[in-house]
């Protein structure tokens, strides 16, 4: 029995493929990712890496790429071993143009019944998302939000 | 089982104060919200509705107001019989400063299992929302919307 996906959507005032640059941009994305790069040539079956300040945070391989249109990969949480032991989640971003918006749809499904980590994607997510929907609609992205102590805190500038 | 609602929650680079009236006056509703204003004089158990022209869309009562932190009002689907059948289920906006910033959590309640009502507003919630977040950063709405279930853009 798995628990239920976590789904997302986001309406963004731009085009598809400026959404799928930035969000697939090693450079681009520490800017609204909570400080994380993400790292992959994006090919089916390539390595697709989640690193803050050189640590590795989660990893998992490509499994569907269209670019523009839909981006599927595995996903384990590194960094701590409670998260590490439950295996592999699935993450896919499904764009679609609406006039002179994109549609972003995530998908994060793939999680057992006791699962740590779905409450953890589900709370961080939407901040991630909104932080790209920012930055790609004024320039800027969201000043840096990050769990700590058990609150959320943002901090003042970027990451 | 968990009941069913629909939860999001959305993060913008605003105020609570700029948040909350952006919320509850209708000037700004219409701007965002699928051309739509919210009329309510917001005192315990006044009326709410969303008004398009002389249509009202859905309809409630306040159950709670807190500015700028907290909202509650029922919601009757009135513009679609097939919805209005379902009676009133109720949604909940809860507004939470985080340094330059606020999170939003919208959480909408009270549906049968197997409940339309909830299929038609977690389509809604996500364009309104997302048109809400970008009318405040930007100054400008997103160009779409939503009237009977479909998006349209403009």
């Amino acid at each position: 029995m798995e628990l239920s996906a976590f789904t997302y959507t986001v309406y963004i005032a731009t085009t598809p493929e400026r959404t799928w640059e930035t969000l697939t941009s090693a450079d681009m994305s520490p800017l609204f990712w909570s400080g994380c790069a993400i790292e992959s040539d994006w090919r089916p079956g390539s390595r697709v890496k989640l690193t803050r300040e050189g640590v590795v945070r989660s990893s998992g391989q490509v499994l569907e790429c269209t670019p523009a249109s839909r981006l599927s990969y595995s996903f384990i949480r590194r960094y701590l071993p409670e998260y590490e032991s439950e295996g592999a989640s699935q993450v896919t971003f499904e764009f679609e143009p609406l006039g002179a918006q994109t549609q972003l749809t995530l998908t994060h499904s793939g999680f057992p019944q006791d699962s740590k980590i779905r409450p953890v994607v589900a709370e961080s997510w939407p901040i991630i998302l909104s932080s790209l929907k920012t930055l790609l609609e004024t320039g800027q992205p969201l000043s840096d939000i990050r769990r700590s102590a058990g609150q959320l805190v943002a901090t003042a500038g970027g990451c | 089982m968990e009941a069913p609602q629909f939860m999001y929650e959305t993060y913008i680079a605003t105020t609570p104060e700029k948040l909350w009236e952006a919320l509850t006056l209708p000037e700004f509703t219409q701007e965002y919200w699928s051309d739509a204003r919210i009329e309510s004089n917001w005192k315990p158990g006044a009326p709410v509705r969303h008004v398009r022209g002389d249509v009202t869309l859905n309809s409630g009562e306040v159950l709670e107001y807190d500015p700028p932190r907290r909202l509650t009002y029922s919601w009757t689907v009135r513009h679609l019989p097939e919805y209005e059948a379902e009676g009133a289920s109720r949604v909940t906006f809860e507004i939470e400063p985080l340094g330059p910033q606020v999170r939003l959590r919208v959480t909408h309640e009270g549906f049968q299992p197997g409940s339309k009502t909830l299929t038609l507003i977690g389509g809604g919630w996500p364009i309104v929302l997302s048109s809400l977040k970008t009318f405040l950063e930007t100054g400008a709405p997103l160009g779409i919307g939503r009237r009977e279930g479909k998006i349209y853009t403009s």
